[in-house]
């Protein structure tokens, strides 16, 4: 798989940095970063990048309405849930919403890693 | 147990607050194994009423909103919480003006990370219970009990110091889904 550039959305700027970590170590690119749904729909249409990490739980719009509004204008956008909510109910709500896969804190590389290849392999045939 | 007036489920009983405070603390020692290899030796439970709460040096507090608010809050003697946010953070770079930044980020999280994965021990299929984002309190304070509230407790020893949990439920009943399909939690 190539390396792909992408965007975090999560409010803990800690997490970000560890997870911009994990994807440097997999030979990934950050290529943006942000702490609220409005700013990752603002950095999704700047960077269009190839794939967002979103968590669930923001200030003012929710990962959850911030993943529906980057597809509405983006349907080829690959958008996996990085998250601590593991309520059933949640995951269905952000599948609903065109979220690719699901990933439960606390964050740990092997599974990022393994998450991420899945998707672009399912889904990412219309990335050049 | 299902409340046949409702959808949901009450809570009033101590055991189902125990239960609770239980998977919160069995999620906090694995955290804190996991995340920053530290070992907690004796819990204390109080599952009566506290009257007053003593605040430590740091504390993330967190609401968890079914129809009614219950308000948990991980406070933190400063030398605990210092060492979870080496273990936490580490091989990440942080400059030297940020670490306090990133200390409360690290309480935030965790209490987050905990509460995210306790919650859905206890969820009920179809619906889920909302979490606030986490505040965080920079001070040693102590808070006096709430008019028909409750306030469980569990203090947790480590070799860095003490952290404590406390879960302030309101004390009318409660209509939420706590107390049911709990699944293996481990201490």
């Amino acid at each position: 798989m190539r390396s792909l550039n992408i965007l975090v959305v999560d409010d803990s700027q800690l997490t970000t940095k560890k997870i911009a970590q994990m994807l440097t170590v997999m030979g990934h690119h950050l290529v943006a970063s942000a702490k609220t749904g409005e700013e990752a729909i603002k950095q999704y249409a700047k960077h269009k990048p190839d794939f967002v990490t979103m968590d669930i739980t923001m200030p003012d719009m929710d990962g959850i309405e911030a993943t529906k509004r980057i597809l509405k204008e983006n349907p080829d956008a690959l958008i996996m849930m990085v998250t601590s909510h593991g309520q059933e109910a949640m995951v269905l709500d952000a599948i609903e919403a065109g979220a690719k896969g699901y990933l439960l804190k606390p964050l740990q590389a092997e599974k990022l890693k393994a998450n991420i290849n899945e998707i672009y392999e399912k889904y990412g045939d219309n990335i050049d | 147990m299902s409340d046949k007036k409702s959808n949901g489920y009450i809570v009033q009983s101590q055991v189902d607050a125990g239960k609770f405070m239980e998977s919160v603390v069995g999620r906090t020692v694995l955290f804190l194994v996991d995340e920053a290899s530290i070992k907690v030796g004796e819990v204390k439970y109080d599952l009566t009423d506290v009257k007053k709460l003593q605040l430590k040096a740091l504390t993330s507090i967190i609401t968890v909103e079914d129809d009614a608010k219950m308000t948990l809050a991980f406070t933190y003697d400063r030398k605990l919480i210092n060492e979870i946010f080496s273990g936490y953070s580490e091989g990440i770079e942080i400059d030297e003006g940020d670490v306090d930044l990133y200390i409360e980020e690290t309480a935030g999280d965790m209490i987050n990370i905990i509460l995210g994965n306790v919650l859905a021990e206890f969820q009920q299929k179809g619906r889920a219970f909302a979490l606030s984002t986490p505040i965080i309190v920079n001070e040693a304070k102590s808070i006096a009990r709430y008019k028909n509230h409750k306030f469980y407790t569990a203090e947790l020893e480590t070799d860095s110091g003490t952290m404590s949990i406390f879960c302030i439920m309101p004390g009318e009943p409660l209509r939420k889904r706590l107390g049911t399909k709990r699944e293996g939690t481990k201490l």
